[in-house]
Order: structure tokens, then C-alpha cells, then sequence
């Protein structure tokens, strides 16, 4: 019996302990957004999203070109291409936790992107 | 240094030395036909020789001396301002997968959807494009999704 309660106990403190560490720190937890000419939202976000169809990302090729793209919740989807060498360079430090903000123009060309990489993309839970 | 160059050089050289004689010449003219007051006229007699020919010739070589020097000193600029190199030749398989692109936005597009078998066909293309072929491809995808004009179906991005 004594076991048991020992057991018990240590469980609630790590459990307590846990928690306290997570909730550390600044969080932001964020939908994609998406407009008529720029959408913006992390990565993570958007696949712990309680919408189906929030997607954002960027895709580039080796031959000097990206393509960067987004969904949100309501299915409106944009994208736009890029040769640009300042928007490859950006596109490139893209990471699992990365806050993507894209502009593009009427054309199909990303004119913007931005990429911050900080811990406020983290996840509060891993 | 070019053929052209040196002809340009010469033809400068040729223009310069019939200058200075023009002005030689035009200078003995004046001196001829100069009047003093209260002279009687005579006739006038215009000199065969009033220019010192030898200094003449001295100066239209130093001229041209000059010119060439001149040329040769502005040769190597010239070359290094000389026009880009013209893109290399493009392959038929280049060729092909611009074509192939363009034709499957343009059928996706009338089709209204943008598939896995389209976005597996452009991955196919894109790799032989150049860089602004590639730029182009990828607006021209961007501006149909964005449009409305294409419904993604693809199960990862559109690319």
C-alpha cells in the first residue's frame, strides 16, 4: 500500500513538473492565413491545426526556383514562383517551426517572403 | 587589336593630318594675300612653298604617332567591354520540356484541376529548364491557382 502511494505521488510531481516546463516561455499558436496577395503561417501550426485543410510551405528547385503555397481552413488556396535570388536565400531557412509570410503579385510572383525562426513557433507539448 | 580597329586608327590619323595641312595652308592663303596700306597692288603672287614642309611632315607623323598610341593604350578597355558571350544552344530535349510545361498548366488548366499525374509530369520538365524558364512555369501555376482557374488536388503541394 505504502509502494502504491509512493508511486502515485512521484507520478503527480513529474507530471507537475512536466507541465511547468512546457508552459514555459512565450507561445503562439496560429491558423494560416490567406489573402489576396500574401498568406503567412508556421508550419507547425498548420499541421496541428484543428482545420483538415490548413497547408502552407514552399517547394524549390535546383535549377534556381520556389514555389511557395497556402490553404486555410476555408480551402482558399494561393502560391506564387520565385527565381529571385534574396527569396531563395530566405526560402532556403525554412524549418519544421518556421513563421512563413509570403506577398505575391497578380502575375504569380512571390514580390516578398519572410521566414522567422523563433521560439514562439514551438509547440507547447511536444 | 582588330583589322576594323586599326583601320578606324588610320582613317583618325588621315583625318587629323588633313586637318593640320588645312590649317597650314589656310594660314599661307591669309599671309599671300595680305595688302599693307598705302602698298601699291601688285600682282599677286601666291608662294609655292610658304609652309616649312619639313616641320609639316613632322607634325602629321607625330599626330598619327600620337593616334596609334592612343589606340593601343584604349585596345585591351575595348576588348574587356566586348559583348557577353551568346547563351549556349539550347538541347531538343531543352526544348521539349519548356513546351511540355507550358502544355500541361494549359491542359490542367482547361480541365480545371491541378492532379498528382500534372504535378508529376512538371517535376519531369523542370529539371531541363533554365532558370527563367522555371521562373515562368511556376507564376504561370501560381496565377491559374490563384485565380481560381485550377482546384489543387495534389496530395502533397502543388510542386
Amino acid at each position: 500500500m505504502k509502494t502504491s502511494i509512493g508511486i502515485a505521488l512521484a507520478a503527480v510531481c513529474a507530471l507537475a513538473i512536466y507541465s511547468s516546463r512546457a508552459a514555459a516561455g512565450a507561445n503562439l499558436t496560429d491558423a494560416v492565413h490567406v489573402g489576396e496577395a500574401g498568406f503567412s503561417g508556421s508550419l507547425e501550426d498548420a499541421r496541428i491545426a484543428a482545420s483538415s485543410t490548413d497547408v502552407i510551405g514552399c517547394t524549390t528547385v535546383s535549377n534556381g526556383g520556389a514555389f511557395c503555397f497556402a490553404v486555410d481552413a476555408g480551402g482558399n488556396y494561393k502560391s506564387c514562383g520565385t527565381s529571385v535570388a534574396e527569396h531563395l536565400e530566405v526560402i532556403r531557412t525554412i524549418g519544421a517551426v518556421s513563421y512563413i509570410n509570403v506577398a505575391f503579385d497578380a502575375q504569380g510572383a512571390c514580390t516578398y517572403v519572410n521566414v522567422e525562426n523563433s521560439s514562439y513557433s514551438l509547440l507547447s507539448e511536444p | 587589336m582588330t583589322s576594323q580597329r586599326i583601320g578606324l586608327v588610320l582613317v583618325g590619323a588621315l583625318g587629323l593630318a588633313i586637318g593640320v595641312l588645312g590649317t597650314k595652308l589656310a594660314s599661307s592663303d591669309v599671309r599671300a594675300n595680305h595688302v599693307a596700306p598705302g602698298a601699291e597692288e601688285a600682282p599677286v603672287v601666291v608662294s609655292q612653298s610658304p609652309v616649312d614642309s619639313s616641320l609639316l611632315r613632322a607634325e602629321i607623323a607625330g599626330a598619327v604617332r600620337s593616334e596609334v598610341r592612343r589606340a593601343l593604350v584604349e585596345a585591351p578597355t575595348r576588348a574587356a567591354e566586348a559583348p557577353p558571350a551568346l547563351p549556349p544552344e539550347r538541347t531538343a530535349e531543352q526544348e521539349a520540356a519548356r513546351v511540355r510545361s507550358a502544355e500541361v498548366i494549359e491542359s490542367a488548366v482547361r480541365a480545371g484541376r491541378w492532379t498528382d499525374a500534372d504535378r508529376h509530369a512538371l517535376l519531369t520538365a523542370l529539371p531541363h529548364l533554365t532558370r527563367e524558364e522555371t521562373e515562368q512555369t511556376l507564376r504561370a501555376l501560381a496565377r491559374a491557382i490563384n485565380a481560381g482557374e485550377l482546384e489543387v488536388t495534389t496530395l502533397r503541394g502543388p510542386i
